[in-house]
């Protein structure tokens, strides 16, 4: 198992505990884990990054090896695994959880040194302190500007989540100042919620610049934090710049990712279409409907955790239908949220007709604040069953 | 609204109002020992592990055809749901009955869990 995220961690343990164990090896050179869910809130103020800490100390617990080294080339003939301190790993299957890369240089200027000016924090981490300090050390009255990408990318609603718990913070402590996203798509995730909570909750605050409307940022100048778009150019005191990304670059080692960056598999046990024998989970995977989340991914990953075990006994492993639930805060008491079900469909994974959607536009704010309960009941959950 | 009150209220409701199963269960002809792939998705949600403080319900130890009937209810719409009703319409009869055998059903083999619901 390469990579021990949401996607590789589960997969680990549930081959571990599935009916008929295998012997797995988690390969992954960062401890501890540090969760994407949830990150926004540390960026807002409303938590330490220490809550989004995590170690391997319990999956190892369970009888998985940990190999504490990257991963840096694959050999699919050879079934082979080789890591950055020199080991090679043979396999009978290899599932990788590769996540995300950022594209450095996607988006013109916007490099890896840019980054420490106008941080991403798409990786939850330094990245993700970097953001918070520079918006505490913002006198009241600036600028704030996100930049969010085209589609694909992770967590699709995970910047205008990010918008509202920043909007949050200024209302709260620095009412004077301004925040504003320039968007390079015209439509995102709960988009209906965000725009009726912002609209009620962060009036004047807030300005979401839609593709349409001049939204698309072309480039940025991290010395003047400036963005530059077809219609102008925005100096911002604090530049959020979520770029474009692709899957994890030993997907691209492996030769599982396609010209598009990302990881095309099978719906049913999530192998790769361009390599046999390597299986895709989570964020790196072209999962068609599914979005790239943390239960995506832990769903994926127990899906395939019991395909590989079928296989691996000569079976054939049946249809699967897969869920995800994605809870977004707007405020630190107004939560929204969208499931769905999935299954194999032409290919791919495709909505279960008539199933899923978001939160009722109509709910009552006792909702809001149910789904903002169930928020952090999730996160404690989902983290408990994988790190746990 | 205060967390309390908000707390409180929900106890109140909690028959009613918003929270309930996630169950995932694979076409009820595979009728081998293999639990259904992706059976142990409920768990996303549903605490399995002890300790974990959460207003959803356990499913470990749970009557099994209350729980199915909670998933066609959800599904009807005769029970609302915060997310349930909308997961729920994604199964059929057959994959709603075959919950029987899946794993969010049965008790954890190697920790005894309190049967708790926790509403």
């Amino acid at each position: 198992m390469i990579g021990g995220g949401f996607a590789g961690a589960s997969c680990a343990r549930a081959l571990r505990h599935s009916d008929r164990p295998v012997a797995v090896t988690l390969v992954e050179p960062t401890t501890p884990f540090v969760a994407c869910p949830f990150s926004n809130a540390v960026i807002g103020g409303l938590r330490e990054l220490s809550a989004q800490q995590f170690t391997y100390d319990r999956v190892a617990a369970d009888g998985i090896t940990i190999a504490r080294s990257a991963a840096t080339a694959v050999d699919a003939a050879a079934k082979s695994v080789t890591l950055a301190d020199g080991t090679r790993l043979t396999y009978d299957r290899l599932v990788m959880g590769p996540g995300i890369d950022i594209r450095w240089g996607a988006l013109s200027g916007y490099d890896e040194a840019a980054a420490a000016e106008m941080p991403h924090a798409w990786k939850a981490g330094e990245q993700t302190l970097l953001l918070r300090r520079q918006l505490e050390a913002m006198p009241d009255g600036g600028v704030v500007v996100i930049a969010a990408p085209a589609n694909p990318f992770r967590c699709p609603p995970g910047p205008y989540e990010r918008a509202s718990l920043i909007a949050n913070y200024l209302k709260t402590k620095k009412p004077k100042s301004k925040l504003i996203v320039l968007d390079a798509k015209d439509a995102f995730s709960k988009q209906k919620l965000f725009q009726q909570a912002w609209a009620e909750l962060y009036p004047g605050l807030l300005e979401w610049v839609p593709l349409s409307k001049g939204g698309k940022v072309n480039s940025v100048e991290p010395a003047t934090r400036t963005l530059v778009t077809d219609f102008g150019r925005h100096k911002a005191d604090v530049a959020n710049v979520i770029p474009p990304q692709q899957a994890g670059r030993i997907a691209d080692v492996a030769g599982v990712a396609d010209r598009s960056g990302w990881c095309p598999i099978d719906p049913v046990t999530f192998e790769s279409k361009l390599v046999p024998g390597i299986h895709v989970i989570g964020d790196a995977a072209i999962a068609g409907a599914m979005p790239k989340s943390a239960f995506a991914a832990n769903s994926q990953a127990k899906t395939c955790a019991a395909a590989v075990v079928r296989l691996l006994a000569g079976g054939t492993p049946s249809a699967p239908k897969l869920l995800n639930t994605c809870y977004s805060l707007v405020a630190p008491d107004y939560g929204i949220s969208v499931a769905g079900v999935y299954a194999p469909s032409g290919g791919q994974l495709a909505d279960v007709p008539g199933s899923g959607g978001v939160s009722s536009p109509e709910a009552p704010r006792a909702t809001r604040q149910l789904e903002a309960v169930l928020a952090e009941a999730w996160f404690r959950t989902i983290t408990s069953e994988v790190f746990g | 609204m205060s967390v309390a009150d908000l707390r409180s209220s929900r106890r109140s409701r909690a028959k009613s109002l918003l929270i309930g199963f996630v169950v995932i269960a694979a076409a009820a002809a595979d009728a081998s020992a293999e639990p259904p792939a992706g059976a142990a998705s409920c768990t996303g949600c549903h605490p399995a592990r002890p300790g974990v403080a959460s207003p959803v319900v356990r499913l470990s130890g749970l009557d099994k055809a209350a729980i199915v009937k909670a998933m066609q209810d959800f599904r009807s719409g005769t029970r609302p749901g915060a997310v349930m009703d909308r997961i729920a319409k994604g199964f059929t009869d057959d994959e709603i009955q075959a919950i029987r055998r899946s794993r969010c059903a049965r008790p954890r083999r190697s920790r005894s869990e309190p049967r708790r619901a926790s509403w």
